[in-house]
């Protein structure tokens, strides 16, 4: 009816997927996952640390997911993960809400092209992603009065956390392209 | 038109991740945090567990050669340790060994004695024999009685300037007269080896009253060996159909094979 009068239909970022369709089963493993990756992120034990940090798996998933993806819902992902990771994790509620909204927006932006379905692209978003997650995850955990050494954060944990989650993406890139694949079922590829 | 609809959602989205914090540090949260945290306890716990046994390993695997060398050196000091331990120990079985002969020797100051270490024992397997580390040059001579903690370890048999041969009174070739503590003065016999660790007390007469426990030392007769030195306890009594002597089965008091230090008496007096 819309388009029969010629106004173009706007998409609803909160609609629920249609039950059995491709992207209900799509809906349901990223959910599956984003719980796990939580779970496995808030969980995981100190000896799994290279260079001093944990890979921030849901971060990792998120960006990748939306590299091969592109999907509308990308920064709902981000925020309602964020939300899960304070409960599980202990954080300031908001602060991974904030900051994985923010890392997930960055993630997704970029132009439509050959890149998008390449690794690389993947690792570009991780890298972002990274990049804006850490410094507004820093603010928000001194505004919560956390004291953190800056110096430390900034200098070693940022950029340390940055090439294990882009060393994590490279392990996760074809795991997710090939569920992006799977779940894909009929649907057409969108451009946008 | 999709990034101002994208940033509309960030602020959007950003807004209410603020509106959460908030709400959290009012407690308005708290129900949901709490479902959440009862509901994922358990699998976060497995995950806890089976990561933290994973990364042990991983460690573990990590620093094998490390452990390795780790594990080389420490059975080295470990070696080193027990060698050293066991060396104190035969220091101190020593020291025990010759406290008692000096005791021994106070409590018999009519014995003239003079101490020597076991060092060594027949090569053969088929001698009884051990050798003591005193010989001519200390005094000993063929004959002399070679007595541990008041009890008849053997004879002299052989004595060079600065060894000595024992054979043991438990020797199928030892031959010594012996008296049975608490009988009257008849009862006397003479006490060989066996093969079995015990010892046959021999020519028993008949009208003799034995019982098993009872001592057995030396008589002094035959001047081999002083008188009253203990030799063992009798442990069984035997009758012969084909004689009228009977013999005993005694148990040596002096247990020769772990012995390390003996006694050799030089001179006693007789009477």
């Amino acid at each position: 009816m819309a388009r029969f009068l010629g106004r173009r239909r706007r998409p609803n970022l909160f609609a629920r997927p249609v039950p059995g369709s491709a992207a209900s089963s799509r809906f349901y493993f990223v959910l599956i996952l984003v719980v796990l990756a939580s779970m496995l992120q808030s969980s995981l034990s100190s000896g799994f640390e290279v260079f001093g940090v944990i890979p921030d798996l849901v971060l990792v998933f998120l960006a990748t997911w939306a590299a091969v993806s592109r999907p509308r819902r990308i920064m709902l992902w981000g925020f309602g993960a964020g939300f899960l990771l304070d409960v599980l994790s202990g954080a300031p509620v908001g602060a991974n809400m904030l900051a994985l909204t923010a890392a997930t927006f960055i993630a997704s932006m970029g132009g439509a092209g050959l890149f998008r379905t390449s690794l690389i692209w993947a690792l570009m978003a991780v890298f972002l992603g990274t990049i804006a997650y850490y410094p507004i995850m820093m603010l928000l955990l001194a505004t919560h009065g956390q004291s953190l050494d800056w110096v430390q954060a900034i200098g070693s944990t940022t950029p340390a956390a940055v090439a294990v989650n882009l060393m994590a993406c490279v392990f996760l890139y074809r795991p997710v392209s090939a569920l992006e694949r799977f779940t894909r079922g009929r649907q057409p590829y969108r451009m946008s | 038109m999709k990034a101002r609809r994208s940033l509309f959602w960030l602020v959007f989205l950003s807004a209410l991740s603020l509106g959460f914090s908030v709400m959290h540090n009012n407690g308005a949260l708290s129900p949901i945090e709490d479902i959440i945290l009862r509901a994922s306890s358990p699998v976060q716990r497995v995950i806890r567990s089976t990561s933290t046994s994973a990364a042990t390993t991983l460690e573990d695997l990590r620093r094998f050669g490390e452990l390795r060398t780790e594990n080389e050196r420490l059975n080295l000091t470990v070696s080193e340790l027990l060698a050293e331990v066991a060396s104190l120990r035969d220091t101190a079985r020593e020291n025990l060994a010759l406290r008692e002969a000096v005791k021994y020797v106070q409590q018999n100051p009519d014995l003239n004695l003079v101490a020597a270490r076991v060092v060594g024992h027949d090569s053969s397997n088929l001698l009884d024999t051990v050798i003591i580390d005193r010989g001519s040059s200390a005094g000993i001579r063929k004959g002399m009685a070679v007595v541990w903690r008041g009890g008849l370890v053997g004879r002299v048999i052989e004595s060079t300037p600065n060894a000595a041969k024992v054979l043991p009174v438990t020797s199928t070739s030892s031959v010594v007269n012996v008296t049975v503590q608490g009988t009257d003065a008849n009862a006397d016999g003479s006490a060989s080896g066996r093969t079995n660790d015990l010892m046959v007390m021999r020519q028993i007469l008949e009208n003799q009253n034995l019982e098993t426990g009872q001592f057995v030392v030396t008589s002094g007769l035959g001047g081999g060996f002083p008188k009253g030195i203990l030799v063992g306890q009798i442990v069984n009594i035997r009758s012969s159909n084909s004689s009228v002597l009977r013999e005993a089965d005694v148990r040596p008091f002096v247990d020769i094979k772990m012995l390390d230090t003996v006694q050799v008496i030089l001179e006693y007096e007789r009477g």
